[in-house]
């Protein structure tokens, strides 16, 4: 056998991976090779060194020192004279491990502190890049976090008081105004599905109160879901200006069943506050003698306009019931092609006129 | 719990901690319903629960309320199989600034719960959902008084109901623990148990597992501190401390937390458990369970604590410890936040530690030397009161009324130590000072809410700017150097709390704008405060287990650690480009060291003693007690509506009584009925005494009293009394008698106190005066008309035992009507009492005078005087010679006179205090020895019947605890009295108050 191979067997031997024969066979031959035997003795012994050598924990620190070492600090890649840290890696071109006895064994020893340095570099890479650092990402060093129990916890959602926030609404059922107002301001801060759904299961007054109070774009929402008489009793209650907004926002069939319910004043009042369009279809909503009410009560000015978006029987009709000096006005100021088709419906006089 | 007076932290802090509370308590919330107007009580009930709460303000907390209480109820009564023996009544109330609970089962189950948000200093409370875990930890109070054993239940049926012991009748104390034995178990170990479940009831967050409890107890390790055992601690520990009554829970909860972890979470649970096979006696049960006495068990707990902190002391000093320089050479016991004033070189604080009335102190920093600034007559434990600083002005602003009440905001004049009140109730704390513009900023506690608010000067008036969500909170704020930035410590629902900041211009244009700036997870960013010159923020964190100061730096956006401290830092300020000035923990509090400024790379964390349990036992983790919104209260509901206090009068009690009249014994039953909130009260007694010797028309005994808010009317008939079994002193009378009178405050701003009573009395039948024993009554039927008024600023300390400090007066007129006749006396007192130079040792001047026109012969026109006035058993005041009738080392009413003038000079030496003299169910506390001389001048005007005497005596009490909640007094007394051409006279005394 070569030298290599009786020390391969020797290493082997002492990490007990020989078979039995191949024991035996190294036994043999170290019995005929006293310098073998006592390289073979001085191996078992490194290994019951190294066995004896307590386990130590790598220092949290270990990547700071390794990396501000002087040695790596002053490595400088590609510089010549500089004694590169790596340079330990490198086997010089004359040393054998092949030609002289004693280079086996500094063959080993570099296999140590090869291994050595191994173990270095992993230990470094895991340190660094898969031992559990502490959670913290701003943490700099090593802040041990204490270990706490912390199951999942109540939230914001769990925790329903009677107000505005995670409301839980309920219809009041107090008549005592303070609980109104209360309930008013709960309604105010409410999600506004949670507000229509709110209003939807309120009493008359109750809704009424809120109308009154609510903001302008909620006003439409909510007067859409009242009843019409609902509607009704609050449009009457509202000031002209929401009333107009509500109008305006409301679907037509809506405004005019509403229009026909309001008294004549308002009406008239609601007319002369709404826009053109919505004044024609007032008109049309209307039944004829409260058109020519409301046509009466409107300003000469606002009639003439009425008059010219007005619908052509309306147009016909409001010409009957308009005084003959307005009609003569009316039909002065409407266009040709309208005073063509008034004439086959106006009477004669208005014609002459 | 026990403890009569207010406790604010959950069972650590002033801080509002619930606690079972006595009924003294329960009187002042009355009288504060009472002051309030009206009583405009609503409740909502459930089979179990019967909700009540004053006005309109908090009802929208009532659902939520109720729904905490029945998900806990449901919990507690699965783990303890407990069934409550009535309904519990929560008795909600806005009367302090602070959260506050408080428990008692006798003669109901009630719960007293202030619906403020708490205050989160060091840690010391948790910060989730606040009536969540305040449910879980005071039901759990309930089930622990409340769940009976068949011999429990025998007692109730017979007695009607659970007895609730009275100085009255003192035998209503061995009633009282036959029918609840368990509400005489020692203060800890209701606290141990409570604080244990609240933590895992609300998933981990609670004492068990928190950075202070581990810290008190390190501390004491590592400063070879006394560790009391469990007798000394409830008759020294919870007294003197600077953390007083929070001690119970510290102690009581590292017990149980032991036991947990060396013998399982569940034997624990049969401890507490009054199952139908447990012992009575809360000690004898520990025996039988663990099999080994209790005081046993505590002694290895304490080695075992010794063990562990060493450990954690260990893996601590693995780093270098941060070098400090201390600035005073003790500790400051609590201690506020505190103010660099760079040009004087001084700190800014309010302390408080035993032995001194709570102030606002300076401190050079060079020096050490302290120059107080004023007293701080209601602070709160740990933080003492909230303040802020304007260094243009010199003014420190600070808030009192901190533990009890509503705060008020107050201001000092550093210079010259003039303070003075600049807004009542403000009810803000948490001062914040803006240099810019001067404006004060705070946080509000009002009707459930935090509010941010802003005091602009003269401050005069608090301006609510944001409110935030019920069950958020904010705490720990700061302002920059350039007035544009707030910070503060954040607290979610969920107990999540964050460091943020907040946009002052932004908030202030209507923007409410929180952004969070970090977070140390799972732990508190406490105390943070900005450099001086805004570049950095200083707090401390108890993330590694160990309150340590952090430093966020705003240019790299940066959270670095700048200390490693054994015990804890606290409350970091800037003193120097590179020092601060932090107060570490002591077991005597805390104390102000000096430290640099140095970026820790690495530091250890520590082990909690909770977390251990939860590893080896994981079972605690399916005791969470979930979301309250898992119960449908509208389900539930029985009534809801207006209280009907008279209608909820129920009977409370029967039982046997034996009382003495005139020097026979009388045998009888007592009753009391009550409705569930103590509005209303009823008290009869009837008793007969068979004697012989007593005419026919003097064996029947009859007593009844009527309590109303602040009304009493009573009736008697052969009045008798138990301490007249023993004497000298006799207070029975023959004949009959019907009173009324009205007690009120027209100052309630305590100290401060200004009382007042009315009342009217007719009498019949009677043979001497009913004030004066040995004085025989010129007339059998007479009326007496009287009033008083009483003003009382006094003042104690950490560890005293009587008022050590303050003043007192007292005006009193008592007219007396006798066929068409009427004999007037007005009476005055003053006292004043000044400190001295040792601790707890006061000197007081206490005088009084009185005078009436009427005929000199006639025993209505006189004062009468003499004796100590002390039964041989009493339940009356132990001081008795202090009282304007008392004249020791005379007979009792020995002296009269139409008018009088008294004096008396009174020492009162340090008390003595007892770590452990006793046995677990009786034990001495502590002992005081006062040293008296009074001089005594009758019959002024008229020097044929002038009298002139002078006493000489001393007194010497012995405080005892029988069953750890029963308070008795032991008294030794002697005197002898001086008076010319008369040899001179000599009294002992001993007497024996119970109650």
């Amino acid at each position: 056998m070569t030298h290599e191979q009786i020390t391969e067997l020797m290493h082997r031997d002492i990490d007990g991976e020989n078979s039995p024969v191949e024991s035996a066979s190294l036994r043999q031959h170290l019995a005929a090779h006293p310098d073998e035997q006592k390289q073979f003795a001085e191996l078992q012994e490194l290994s019951r060194m190294l066995a004896s050598v307590p386990a130590l924990e790598p220092s949290q620190n270990l990547k700071k020192h390794v990396m501000n070492s002087d040695a790596v600090r002053s490595y400088q890649p590609g510089r010549k004279g500089a004694r590169s840290f790596l340079s330990i890696f490198q086997t010089t071109p004359h040393t054998s491990f092949h030609h002289n006895p004693q280079e086996g064994h500094m063959k080993q020893q570099h296999k140590l502190i090869f291994g050595g340095i191994a173990a270095v570099v992993a230990v470094v890479v895991y340190a660094s890049l898969i031992y559990p650092w502490p959670a913290t990402p701003d943490a700099v060093g090593t802040i041990g976090g204490v270990k706490k129990y912390h199951a999942d916890q109540i939230t914001d959602n769990d925790v329903k008081v009677n107000n505005g926030q995670n409301a839980t609404i309920e219809p009041g059922t107090a008549n005592d105004n303070s609980v109104v107002e209360h309930q008013a301001s709960l309604f105010r801060n409410a999600p506004v599905d949670r507000q229509i759904q709110f209003f939807r299961a309120a009493p008359i007054d109750m809704q009424a109160s809120l109308l009154k109070s609510a903001p302008l774009d909620m006003q439409a929402r909510y007067f859409r879901l009242a009843s019409i008489d609902m509607q009704a009793k609050f449009y009457q209650s509202a000031p002209l200006d929401m009333q107009a907004s509500l109008l305006k926002s409301a679907p037509l069939d809506m405004q005019a069943r509403f229009y026909r319910s309001a008294p004549i004043d308002m009406q008239a009042s609601l007319l002369r506050s709404a826009p053109l369009d919505m004044q024609a279809k007032f008109l049309k909503a209307a039944s004829l003698n409260m058109s020519a009410a409301a046509f009466k009560s409107a300003p000469i000015a606002k009639q003439a306009e009425l008059f010219r978006s007005a619908p052509l029987d309306m147009q016909a009709s409001l010409l009957k019931s308009a005084p003959l000096d307005m009609q003569a006005s009316l039909y002065r100021s409407a266009p040709l092609d309208m005073q063509q088709q008034l004439e086959r419906t106006v009477s004669l006089d208005a014609k002459q006129r | 719990m026990f403890s009569p007076s207010e406790h604010r932290h959950p069972p650590h802090t002033r801080h509002r901690r619930p606690h079972v509370r006595r009924p003294a308590t329960l009187v002042l919330a009355l009288l504060w319903l009472a002051a309030a107007g009206s009583a405009q009580l609503s409740t909502y009930q459930t089979k179990d629960m019967r909700l009540v709460w004053f006005g309109s303000e908090s009802a929208y907390l009532m659902p939520h309320v109720g729904r905490c209480f029945e998900n806990s109820l449901r919990f507690h009564r699965k783990l303890f199989d407990y069934t409550p023996s009535e309904e519990i009544t929560v008795f909600l109330h806005d009367m302090n600034d602070y959260g506050s609970g408080g428990t008692n089962s006798i003669p109901w189950n009630y719960l007293n719960v202030g619906i403020e948000p708490f205050d989160y200093v060091y840690e010391t409370c948790p910060t989730n959902e606040r009536m969540n875990w305040m449910m879980n930890h005071e039901l759990a109070h309930v089930v622990d008084l409340d769940k009976a054993a068949p011999s429990d239940r025998f007692f109730r049926s017979i007695f009607f109901g659970k007895v609730a012991p009275t100085s009255e009748n003192p035998v209503s104390m061995m009633y009282s623990y036959l029918t609840s034995p368990r509400y005489y178990s020692s203060r800890w170990f209701h606290e141990g148990i409570a604080v244990f479940l609240e933590t895992w009831m609300a998933g981990g967050i609670g004492r068990t597992l928190g950075g202070y409890d581990e810290m008190v107890f390190r501390a004491m390790v590592r400063d070879s501190t006394y560790f009391y055992d469990f007798v000394g601690l409830e008759s020294e520990g919870k007294t003197i401390d600077f953390q007083v009554g929070a001690n119970s829970y510290l102690y009581g909860t590292r017990f149980v937390s032991y036991l947990a972890i060396h013998d399982g979470p569940e034997k624990i649970l049969q401890w507490f458990n009054r199952s139908d096979s447990s012992s009575a006696y809360f000690a004898t049960q520990f025996e039988r369970l663990y099999g080994l006495p209790l005081d046993e068990a505590w002694t290895r707990w304490i080695a075992s604590e010794h063990e562990w902190q060493r450990a954690n002391l260990d893996s601590i000093r693995k780093y270098p410890l941060t070098p400090e320089r201390p600035i005073v050479d003790r500790a400051l016991g609590s201690v506020s936040r505190a103010f660099y004033d760079s040009s004087a070189g001084k700190v800014f604080l309010a302390v408080n530690y035993p032995g001194a009335i709570a102030h606002a102190t300076a401190i050079d920093l060079r020096t050490g030397a302290a120059n107080d600034l004023c007293d701080i007559p209601t602070p709160t434990l740990y933080y003492v009161a909230s303040l802020a600083y304007d260094d243009s002005a010199k003014s420190l602003f600070y808030t009192t009324h901190n533990s009890n009440l509503w705060r008020d905001l107050n201001v000092v004049d550093v210079r010259t130590g003039e303070s003075k009140l600049l807004i009542k109730y403000a009810r803000a704390g948490d001062l914040a000072f803006n240099k810019a513009d001067h404006s004060l900023w705070g946080v509000r506690h009002h009707n459930g809410y935090s509010s941010l608010v802003r005091i602009p000067p003269p401050y005069a008036n608090v301006y609510e700017i944001q409110q935030l969500e019920y069950g958020k909170d904010i705490y720990d704020l700061d302002i920059s150097p350039d007035g544009t930035t707030m910070i503060a410590s954040y607290i979610q629902i969920n107990g999540r709390q964050q460091l943020v900041t907040i946009d002052l211009t932004k908030l202030l244009q209507g923007a409410p704008n929180v952004a969070v700036l970090y977070e140390f997870e799972n732990n508190a960013p406490e105390n943070f405060t900005f450099s001086p010159d805004g570049r950095y923020l200083y707090g401390t964190s108890y993330f590694t287990g160990v309150s340590n100061v952090f430093r966020w730096d705003f240019a790299t956006k940066k959270m670095e650690a700048v200390s490693n401290c054994e015990t804890g830092y606290f409350r970091p300020l800037c003193v120097g480009r590179d020092s601060l000035l932090v107060f570490r923990y002591t077991g005597s509090g805390f104390r102000p060291v000096v430290i640099p400024v140095a970026v820790r790379e690495d530091l250890s964390a520590i082990k909690y003693l909770g977390q251990e349990i939860v590893e080896r036992y994981p079972v605690v983790k399916s005791w969470n007690v979930g979301s309250p919104l898992s119960v449908n209260i509208d389900s539930l509901k029985t009534y809801a509506g207006d209280y009907q206090g008279f209608g909820a009068v129920g009977l409370a009690s029967i039982y046997p009584v034996v009382q003495g009249y005139k020097n026979v014994a009388s045998y009888g039953f007592h009753m009391s009925l009550a409705d569930r909130i103590g509005l209303h009260g009823i008290d009869a007694t009837a008793t007969y005494s068979p004697n012989r010797d007593l005419s026919q028309d003097e064996r029947v005994h009859l007593a009844l009293e009527y309590r109303y808010w602040n009304w009493k009317f009573g009736a008697t008939y052969n009045a008798s009394d138990f301490y007249d079994l023993f004497g000298p002193t006799k207070t029975s009378r023959k004949g009959y008698s019907l009173s009324s009178s009205y007690t009120n405050s027209l100052l309630n701003d305590k100290p401060a106190t200004l009382d007042y009573t009315v009342s009217a009395t007719g009498y019949g039948g009677l043979e001497v005066l009913p004030d004066f024993q040995n004085v025989s009554a010129s007339y059998d039927k007479f009326g007496i008309v009287s009033g008083a008024l009483r003003y009382k600023y006094l003042l104690r300390t950490i560890g005293a035992v009587d008022y050590e400090r303050g003043f007192q007066w007292s005006l009193d007129e008592t007219n007396t009507l006798v066929r068409s006749t009427l004999y007037a006396r007005a009476r005055a007192s003053f006292d004043v009492g000044v400190p001295l130079p040792v601790d707890h040792a006061t000197l007081w001047l206490r005088s009084s005078a009185g005078y009436s026109p009427g005929d000199r012969n006639n025993s209505f026109a006189n004062f009468y005087f003499g004796g100590f006035g002390n039964n041989w058993v009493d339940y009356q005041e132990v001081k008795r010679y202090r009282s304007y009738y008392s004249f020791p080392g005379t007979d009792l009413n020995e002296v009269g006179g139409t008018n009088f003038g008294k004096l008396m000079l009174e020492l009162s030496l340090p008390p003595a205090r007892f770590k452990r003299f006793g046995i677990p169910n009786f034990y001495c506390t502590w002992s005081q020895l006062t040293l008296f001389t009074a001089g005594l001048a009758v019959n002024v005007d008229d020097e044929a019947l002038r009298q002139k005497l002078l006493s000489v005596g001393a007194q010497a009490d012995f405080r005892f605890v029988l069953f750890t909640s029963l308070e008795s007094t032991l008294s030794l007394g002697c005197a002898a009295a001086f008076e010319r051409g008369i040899p001179a006279r000599n009294e002992l005394m001993i007497s024996l108050k119970i109650l």
